[in-house]
């Protein structure tokens, strides 16, 4: 669209103005899956000061602004260790995340951000991680595993176990990674598809029957699980099982938002706003409140 | 300090203020009266309890442009329309709707995010509060802590005591407004006066709720059969929210194509069904059950523990505006007797 791209004008007050997107370029698309629903875009940001103001921690999310067709909230599917653009993996389901996927290389969107909480690092530090997502629900997981993965962070944490899900091996996300985290001797990866296909080496089954039969020890450990909610509903009770009580176990959950400052109402759970106060929460904190996710 | 100002100085007080402020005041807007900017101390309509919209679109009007944004060959450009150069008078409002003001302020001036469309306007309002001599059968203010004479928030205070007001400096911007030659020392029968209505008043009002065991009850409440009952007569029609003075909900969307528009901010409600649909099709409140259910928790639990105080001021519009009846009074009094 755009071939040479200025540094874009923005008038802005003195006092921080929440709702001013920065501007951002799509660096590079990539289709993530066989049926072409899932897009990873990467972005950069048009200012080098955004850039450099820019610090983010594995689970928050930004809203990005499609103009013309709003904003809606994406968590980063890149880890702040890992140098390049912003990356974002976004579903096609509705009108913005499609006209989103109609888009493509140099063509300007907004970013709000960063947002949200983050995953609790410092309480998972010194302790074993058991990573467990299903479908494309696996974005910030992604963040947060190649985080403990980098170098610098590798030690803080203890075993890694990743337990992923997909209904068909066309449909996990990020291939080139789980190539690389498999060939790792630090990291336990499973992976998994609803129903065994020819040429498939791995696992075949639900993400709640393969945490059965794999049965990571919950002592020292926390669980971190993304995923629809129908899975995440059939593996608490098997975590539970395991002896994980509800405040080692941890999951981003989504919500239709608008702010995302805890201003505009619609995303709260019981006295949380899942923009603001999430949108990580351990299940001990969502315990007795509306089960409105 | 009080002084006191006739029926007829206090017009050309309002005209003073015209002269150098931007004044939002009760008058008629089609068959009703609610706040709006009036050029003449004519427009405004003086006795007029509790207009049909709150003074909320004052700092937040019903739709707002957030900014303009304009994508051009080389780059994009953005207009934020945050500022407010004039500054401002809310005229005549009332302590119930002040107290609702101190609620929105403690939702959008927080100390991590400030809403500068709402802060930037708010900080450049004259608030000019008035007494309610003879409160409405809807009002129930001093249920839930507020009172018709109610000072907290204001910069001026005004009580009618017959043919002239009371009028009694709040802050150093209402300290200012009193020089006005216009206004006199009060006398003891003025003072006396003031009492007697503001006694009178009280006695048109019920008594104080118990805020806290009401929202212990909620607490406990929320797989409680009550909802299905309560929203069986609500049509979701969401009037309740939209003329709250403390609902502060909202949507944002963008008008315009993919090259030039502007952002806006239109008043939402947690009452459609809408408003918390996601994409995908999933939507975590599916019924009126859920969504009168978030209404009520949020308004005498969820506030007082984000903002310390309750989301209901006792204003009574949603009591008079119900399309069925639901009277949120009635309610709370049926759910300290629910399961």
């Amino acid at each position: 669209m755009t071939s040479t791209i200025q540094t874009p004008k923005v008038l802005v007050s003195p006092v921080p103005n929440p709702y001013l997107p920065l501007p951002v370029r799509i660096e590079h698309v990539h289709v993530e899956t066989d049926d072409n629903m899932l897009k990873t875009f990467e972005l950069t940001f048009m200012r080098e000061e955004d850039a450099c103001n820019f610090h983010f921690r594995p689970g928050q999310f930004c809203e990005v602004s499609v103009f013309g067709k709003g904003e809606a909230p994406f968590g980063m599917a890149s880890s702040p260790t890992e140098p390049g653009p912003l990356k974002f993996t976004v579903n096609k389901t509705g009108v913005l995340t499609t006209a989103l996927h109609n888009m493509g290389e140099g063509e300007i969107l907004g970013l709000r951000g960063p947002l949200g909480n983050g995953y609790p690092l410092d309480t998972f530090e010194g302790q074993h991680i058991v990573i467990i997502g299903g479908g494309f629900a696996f974005t910030t997981l992604r963040s947060l595993i190649q985080y403990m993965l980098d170098p610098s962070n590798r030690s803080r944490f203890q075993d890694i176990t990743i337990i992923y899900g997909a209904r068909l091996p066309g449909l996990l996300l990020y291939k080139e990674d789980l190539v690389a985290w498999e060939q790792r001797k630090d990291v336990s990866l499973y992976l998994t598809i609803d129903r065994e296909v020819p040429g498939w080496t791995k696992l075949a089954g639900f993400v709640p029957d393969v945490v059965e039969r794999i049965a990571p020890s919950s002592k020292d450990a926390y669980a971190v699980i993304c995923g629809p909610p129908i899975m995440i509903r059939l593996t608490m009770p098997k975590l539970t099982a395991l002896g994980f009580p509800p405040e080692r176990i941890y999951s981003s959950l989504e919500r239709r938002m608008k702010c995302g400052i805890g201003k505009c109402g619609r995303c709260n759970i019981g006295p949380y706003y899942v923009c603001k106060d999430g949108p990580v929460f351990s299940y001990a904190q969502l315990a007795g409140l509306p089960q409105e996710y | 300090m009080k002084k006191r100002i006739s029926k007829e100085d206090v017009i050309t007080f309002l005209a003073r203020l015209l002269k150098d402020y931007t004044v939002y005041a009760p008058a008629k807007v089609a068959d009703y009266v609610s706040f709006r900017e009036v050029a003449s101390p004519e427009e405004v309509v003086w006795d007029c309890l509790v207009t049909r919209q709150p003074p909320k679109e004052v700092f937040f009007p019903q739709t707002e442009a957030l900014f303009r944004y304009v994508k051009t060959a080389n780059g994009l450009q953005l207009q934020s329309l945050e500022t407010v150069e004039r500054e401002r008078v809310l005229w005549g409002v009332r302590p119930c709707d002040v107290q609702a003001t101190l609620v929105q302020d403690a939702v959008f001036d927080t100390p991590d995010v400030r809403d500068v469309y709402y802060t930037n306007k708010r900080g450049k309002t004259i608030l000019i509060g008035i007494g309610c001599n003879r409160p409405l059968s809807t009002c129930f203010c001093t249920s839930v802590g507020g009172g018709p004479f109610k000072k907290e928030g204001v910069d001026l205070f005004l009580t009618d005591i017959g043919d002239s007001y009371l009028a009694e400096a709040m802050t150093d911007k209402g300290k200012e407004l009193l020089k006005g030659s216009y206004f006199h020392p009060a006398t003891r029968a003025d003072l006396k006066t003031a009492k007697t209505v503001e006694e009178a008043a009280l006695k048109r009002l019920p008594a104080p709720m118990d805020l806290q065991s009401i929202k212990q009850h909620l607490d406990a409440m929320i797989n409680s059969l009550f909802w299905d009952d309560m929203q069986a007569t609500c049509l979701g029609c969401g009037v309740c929210t939209f003329l709250c003075p403390v609902c502060h909900c909202f949507d944002i969307v963008d008008e315009g194509t993919p090259s030039c528009g502007q952002r806006v901010r239109n008043w939402d409600t947690c009452q459609y069904c809408i408003y918390t649909l996601e994409a995908s099709g999933h939507n975590p409140r599916p019924s009126g059950k859920e969504r009168t259910r978030q209404r009520l928790m949020h308004k005498f639990d969820y506030y007082l523990i984000n903002q310390g105080v309750i989301g209901c001021v006792g204003c009574g519009r949603c009591v008079q505006l119900c399309p069925v009846n639901l009277d949120i009074r009635q309610i709370l009094v049926e759910l300290g007797e629910a399961k």
